[in-house]
């Protein structure tokens, strides 16, 4: 008896909510996922993915995200609140519960290869669709944000956002080449002085990238904690910091430690800048961040980052940088 | 003549892993620089003589004094409890400092007082267990039942910081303190642990006769004119001083505290006065020589915690197992 009316509460739904259109897309872990278009209510628990939503401008379809790094009331938050005013509805500080998930009543979720991979499983009995990503590096980036351009109907964005990507890439090869110019020993730190991004990182990708030499790139897996010894054995030449975390480069260029190292005294230690996200993190911002780390590479490179970086947030998120975040970026 | 010899490799024990390590390291320093530095002579280069002064000596040394103190507060503690199977966290005071330092590091203090906050907090949890022991009898039995609910208390505080903290930034700094290291351990760290491992190794060993009578029965205790319960008091603020010292400039470290006063009892037998030296020279020794691998071994350094418990432990067993098999036991 229960059951039946199951089956009658499920057909008047499914007739209720008739299907405009059908898109069977493969996900980057593989699966392939059937999903009811025009998507209009999304849950994201993978916060660099959240990101990609506002580069593609259908941020009003998330209904409940995680995001990278974002703390209420803080710079990021004014910037997001400012592309996107229902941002405190949809802001959750850590991964959602399945419950909590639900009842948003997603039509599709967006999970994360890496830490969510048996999103799928979880959320089959609720027919909830789930599409797995995995944005990790350039070639991540690339699937994800083709994906989604087709998931949500903007394609065309997609390609433009990819298309920006790519000139931007050759723009700086070309240009490095053209200066003749060595690539120098470049590290990536993060949180901590001395706790360095590994070779498997996106920031090692972007160091090359963007002409430099990453001297970490041997080390595996994901952050890791180096000796000061190594840091003298390297001895980079330039030495980007991560957006998040308190180090700051005077920590580093007041400290007599580390005037041993080339960066420290030449003084060529940069706090990388983040507008919504860390331009470190594998979402469309990282391309500023790749631009921003070839001129910083590069001084003679002959790109006015400023310029860009304004153009970029006006096209893709319709976003006017405040003074405020331009010193940064110039700074 | 055998005691004598003892007494004489324990004493070279730790002075020969500090001068070892100041010959080892990531970064070559050739023999002859190395004596140039300590001398000191000229034609060292600047590196090499900021590696040896400012980074490998103060790191050699900080581990000593980390390992003696860990090591001293382990015997005094199993004395006391008349209890092999303990260590510093039988008082909840590793739990209580590692809080304060997850609490200091959520919130954002600054990195200078990540460790005051380790201290204090460490401090805290051992008088709440000393508190609520006084009120219901005092026994041995009730101490350690509360030293285990407040440690527990405050490991599921810490819990509850790590599960709300920020993955990009404060969560790694949490880990990494968690797992202990003496990665960046600099003069200042040295001074501190040096006037607590001082001010406690002194009042300890002042202490020792009357510390062998804790191990009595309470009532014989008195009957010999000794207040039990006050000079356990006593002898638990010190050893707590100690702990929370050591843990607040190196993080969690576990095994020393434990394994340390059993090799020492093996090889001088029960009596504190003999014990204490012993235990504080051997834990100096091998978290020296530990630290030593932590930071060559690989290009990242392996966390101090995980490699006290990987290769300690193993050491240990041959050495009882081999004390064992001549007939030896200890108290």
């Amino acid at each position: 008896m229960r059951a039946l009316l199951a089956v009658a509460v499920a057909l008047l739904l499914g007739l209720g909510a008739f299907p405009q259109g059908k898109l069977v897309v493969t996900d980057q872990a593989g699966n392939h996922v059937e999903i009811e278009t025009p998507v209009k209510r999304v849950v994201s628990l993978y916060g660099v993915a959240t990101m990609y939503l506002y580069a593609l401008g259908v941020q009003d379809r998330l209904v409940l995200g995680t995001f990278v790094g974002l703390k209420p009331g803080s710079p990021s938050w004014e910037a997001l609140m400012s592309v996107d005013p229902g941002l405190p509805d949809k802001y959750t500080r850590t991964k959602p519960s399945l419950e909590e998930a639900l009842a948003r009543e997603p039509d599709l979720v967006l999970a994360s290869l890496w830490k969510d991979p048996e999103a799928t499983e979880e959320f089959v009995p609720f027919d909830v669709p789930v599409v797995i990503l995995h944005a990790e590096d350039v070639e991540g980036i690339r699937g994800t944000t083709e994906l989604l351009g087709r998931i949500f109907g903007v394609e065309e964005r997609a390609a433009r956002l990819l298309s920006y990507f790519d000139a931007m890439v050759r723009a700086i090869a070309s240009a490095v080449a053209g200066l003749g110019a060595a690539r120098p020993r470049t590290l990536f730190v993060g949180a901590r002085p001395l706790r360095v991004a590994s070779g498997e990182m996106y920031q090692t990708q972007l160091i090359e990238l963007a002409g430099g030499d990453p001297v970490a790139a041997q080390l595996r897996g994901y952050w890791q904690d180096v000796d000061i010894e190594q840091l003298f054995l390297w001895d980079p030449e330039v030495i980007f910091i991560a957006p998040y975390g308190k180090v700051t480069p005077e920590d580093l260029l007041n400290d007599p430690l580390w005037h041993g190292i080339s960066a420290v005294r030449s003084r060529r230690v940069h706090k990388m800048p983040r507008v919504f996200a860390p331009w470190d993190i594998p979402t469309p911002e990282s391309f500023l961040g790749l631009l921003w780390m070839a001129t910083k590479l590069h001084p003679d490179i002959g790109i006015d980052v400023v310029a860009e970086v304004k153009a970029f947030y006006r096209e893709f998120y319709g976003y006017e940088l405040p003074d405020g975040l331009v010193t940064v970026i110039e700074g | 003549m055998k005691q004598g010899a003892i007494r004489l490799g324990l004493v070279l024990f730790p002075a020969v892993a500090v001068t070892a390590s100041l010959f080892v390291g990531r970064y070559p320093v050739g023999l002859q620089e190395v004596i140039g530095a300590l001398l000191p002579l000229d034609g060292v280069s600047p590196t090499a003589r900021v590696l040896i002064l400012d980074v490998r000596l103060p790191r050699a040394l900080g581990a000593a004094l980390v390992g003696a103190s860990l090591a001293l507060s382990g015997a005094v503690f199993q004395g006391i409890f008349r209890n092999p199977l303990v260590d510093s966290r039988i008082l909840g005071v590793s739990s209580g400092a590692a809080f304060g330092a997850a609490l200091a590091l959520l919130l954002g203090i600054p990195w200078y007082l990540v460790d005051a906050f380790a201290f204090g907090f460490g401090l805290l949890a051992v008088f709440l267990v000393v508190l609520v022991a006084r009120r219901f009898g005092n026994s041995v039995l009730v101490l350690v039942i509360s030293g285990i609910l407040v440690g527990s208390l405050f490991s599921a505080f810490l819990g509850m910081i790590k599960y709300v903290a920020d993955p990009l930034d404060v969560l790694p700094a949490i880990t990494f303190w968690l797992l202990g290291s003496l990665s960046g351990t600099r003069w200042d760290a040295v001074e501190k642990l040096l006037v607590v491992c001082v001010m406690g190794a002194g009042t300890l060993l002042l202490l020792r006769w009357r510390l062998n009578l804790l191990t009595l029965d309470e009532r014989e205790a008195a009957a010999l004119g000794v207040n039990a319960t006050r000079l356990r008091t006593r002898v638990i603020l010190v050893g707590t001083l100690l702990v929370a010292s050591a843990v607040s400039q190196a993080g969690m470290i576990g095994w020393i505290g434990l394994i340390t006063p059993h090799a020492a009892r093996a090889l001088t037998g029960p009596d504190h006065s003999r014990v204490l030296p012993a235990s504080m020279l051997m834990g100096a020794g091998f978290l020296v020589l530990l630290d030593l691998l932590s930071r060559t071994l690989m290009r990242s350094e392996i966390p101090l915690g995980i490699l006290t418990g990987i290769v300690g432990v193993p050491a240990f067993l041959l050495l009882f197992m081999r004390h064992l098999a001549r007939g030896g036991g200890w108290r």
